[in-house]
């Protein structure tokens, strides 16, 4: 993928995540997940209502407004409307910018998605993680569950999860408080400084944690508010 | 928890006007951040102070750069006398020459020195003294070895370009099947290979040298007219009084020493065989205050005492001591801890402990203690480590094993 597919690639598959954390139906939720059409265009969904140019997804991430193509559009426009609205639900949530932990769970899982497919198909990010591979959970602090988790498996690509693993993690991050968590989701802690001070706590193997955080600062600066 | 509130206000402090409050190896991050100090104010002999009034026995000697104890008072007393008539000056003091000499005399297959402030001054001068001398144009090294801050080495991801490693070559340690395909795809272009004695990577047990695996690295270097660097920085003056090349019975071409040659002076040296003092006039080399006779001054007199003692085996020895009384608490409590790597700068790794967790929490209630246990880096004995000091460790460490015990 060249540079401007992965970051429309990472900005479709975010929303999709962002439907997930929202709990969006499992219908509608399908109904948009992100299918490359080409290496030009992204269409939510199978059926090719709701197709946006790679060019108008960064926008719709810059702005949280862009055209779809209106040509798809026309041949399903009541579908393509619907799945507009739920495009629309999920940005405003992302905009929402509440204290909460729910709103910390959908900030993160929205960046770890989004780091997730710079660590498969970033050159630069696959250069650094190289054949690294296992689990980071990311908690707060307390929590017997994690918020989310960023994974790999044997042969497999860099996936996310809001659902616990039963496997035992490489490394986890603890996040001591809600404000802590959705700063560092949003990039505003150094995060040398927060484990420092105990902000945050990271335990077991570091150097992946060290990897993935480099990488998630590469998405961040590619595209803000989705990595941190 | 021991008590830390000067240590994170002193941070705050440091956090607002140093990037990342402390940066590199002493990043409180790379450690156990809420459970060590983040600044000292004093140490002598095995001990030191943090800023909040703690007392820590020491097991990384200021990561390595300090062999014979925090102020040695022989060393520390020479150097008073040199500073009472400076240190650096518009040339270099007579000391430089006694600290060559003592090197060259020291070092059997060296003939000339240099002397720089880090490590890595010196291994990346080194390649480039290799490179000088073949005109050739790649170097190889170990996957995971650390050689320093440069680009061409460093284990850090900012500020890197492709072009920065791409005459840089990588093998696995011990793979002299591997090392030699790389020879072969690259027939008369490899100017230098790079290795420390042994393979001491961090956050990994550490890996001694198999069998005829120098003999085979000195063999390929020498068929292919390749220069040999011994990367002694870390291990230089624990495993043999004369070059850690003595310890594992091979002749390098080239030696880079920083660490405990100054027993806590900065200062680094890199010796070469004759063939090599021509290129190294060379390359540029020089730093504003690389003439240090202060720091030159401390690693003679270090070289003295290392030589007279035998330092190098007095700290193998207690360090077998203690990695094997280490050793046997663990077992007592049913965990299987070994002490990988020489006894005088031990990796402690718990067996199936791949993602570290266990001994983090070992070191973490070691902390409790006043132990100072890394979890993710080679530990160092000194020369100042006694039998009182050991023992007391000891018995530190089974009060720490038992906890961990009762925490399971
Ligand atoms: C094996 C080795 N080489 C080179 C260096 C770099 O030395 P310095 O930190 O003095 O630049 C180190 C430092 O830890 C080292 O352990």
């Amino acid at each position: 993928m060249h540079s401007e597919q992965i970051k429309a690639w990472a900005v479709s598959r975010s929303i999709y995540m962002g439907g997930n954390v929202l709990e969006i139906d499992p219908y509608n939720r399908l109904s948009i997940k992100p299918q490359i059409l080409n290496e030009h265009m992204v269409s939510f969904g199978n059926r090719k209502e709701l197709v946006f140019t790679n060019e108008n997804l960064l926008k719709l991430h810059r702005v949280g407004f862009s055209l779809p193509e209106i040509g798809f559009l026309m041949s399903h426009p009541f579908q393509a409307l619907k799945k507009i609205n739920l495009l629309r639900k999920i940005g405003s949530s992302l905009k929402a910018n509440v204290r909460s932990k729910a709103y910390l769970r959908l900030l993160l899982a929205v960046g770890l998605e989004a780091t997730a497919v710079h660590l498969n198909e970033d050159k630069k990010c696959r250069s650094i993680i190289g054949s690294d591979k296992g689990i980071v959970e990311f908690y707060l602090d307390g929590d017997p569950l994690p918020l989310a988790s960023l994974y790999k498996k044997e042969g497999s690509v860099w996936t996310v999860t809001i659902t616990a693993l039963q496997k035992k993690a490489k490394v986890r991050i603890s996040f001591k408080s809600v404000d802590v968590g959705i700063k560092s989701c949003l990039g505003q802690l150094n995060p040398q400084v927060c484990s420092a001070l105990g902000d945050y706590t990271i335990d077991g193997y570091l150097p992946l944690m060290d990897k993935i955080g480099y990488c998630a600062r590469i998405t961040g600066h590619d595209l803000p508010i989705l990595g941190s | 928890m021991r008590s830390r509130s000067n240590s994170d206000q002193l941070f705050k402090r440091a956090a607002s006007v140093i990037p990342g409050g402390t940066y590199g190896h002493l990043s409180p991050a790379s450690s156990l951040p809420r459970h060590f100090a983040h600044f000292c104010s004093s140490g002598k002999g095995v001990y030191f102070h943090d800023v909040d009034q703690n007392e820590w026995m020491d097991f990384m000697c200021a990561y390595g750069a300090v062999i014979h104890g925090y102020q040695n008072p022989i060393i520390e007393s020479a150097i008073e006398k040199q500073r009472s008539v400076g240190t650096v000056f518009n040339h270099p003091h007579e000391v430089s020459i006694e600290l060559a000499e003592k090197l060259t005399q020291l070092v059997d297959f060296a003939s000339w020195s240099v002397f720089a402030k880090n490590g890595s001054d010196l291994t990346t001068w080194s390649i480039r003294v290799a490179r000088e001398h073949t005109k050739r144009t790649f170097v190889v090294k170990a996957r995971g070895a650390y050689h320093g801050v440069d680009a061409w080495c460093d284990p850090g991801m900012g500020g890197r370009i492709e072009s920065d490693r791409a005459d840089i070559l990588e093998f696995e340690w011990n793979d002299l099947e591997q090392l030699e395909g790389i020879f072969k795809a690259r027939k008369d272009q490899i100017a230098a290979v790079i290795l420390t004695p042994y393979h001491h990577a961090a956050f990994a047990p550490s890996v001694m040298p198999e069998e005829g695996f120098w003999a085979g690295v000195r063999n390929l270097c020498h068929k292919n007219g390749t220069i040999l660097v011994l990367d002694d920085v870390r291990a230089g003056w624990r495993l043999h009084e004369k070059g850690s090349h003595k310890y594992f019975g091979f002749s390098p071409d080239m030696t880079v020493y920083s660490k405990a040659l100054g027993n806590g002076y900065a200062i680094s040296a890199c010796v070469g065989i004759p063939e090599l003092k021509n290129a190294a006039s060379e390359v540029f080399l020089t730093g504003s205050c690389w003439s240090d006779a202060v720091a030159m001054r401390a690693a003679l007199t270090s070289l003295e005492i290392c030589e007279k003692d035998s330092v190098a085996s007095l700290v193998l020895d207690k360090g077998k001591y203690f990695c094997s009384g280490l050793e046997n608490l663990a077992l007592e409590f049913n965990f299987k801890l070994r002490m990988t790597g020489p006894t005088s700068m031990p990796y402690p790794w718990f067996d199936g402990d791949d993602n570290l967790y266990r001994i983090q929490n070992f070191c973490q209630i070691a902390s409790k203690y006043g132990l100072f246990f890394h979890p993710h880096h080679n530990w160092f004995i000194s020369n100042a480590h006694d039998q009182v000091s050991l023992d007391k460790a000891l018995a530190l460490a089974r009060s720490s094993f038992e906890e961990m015990q009762n925490e399971l």
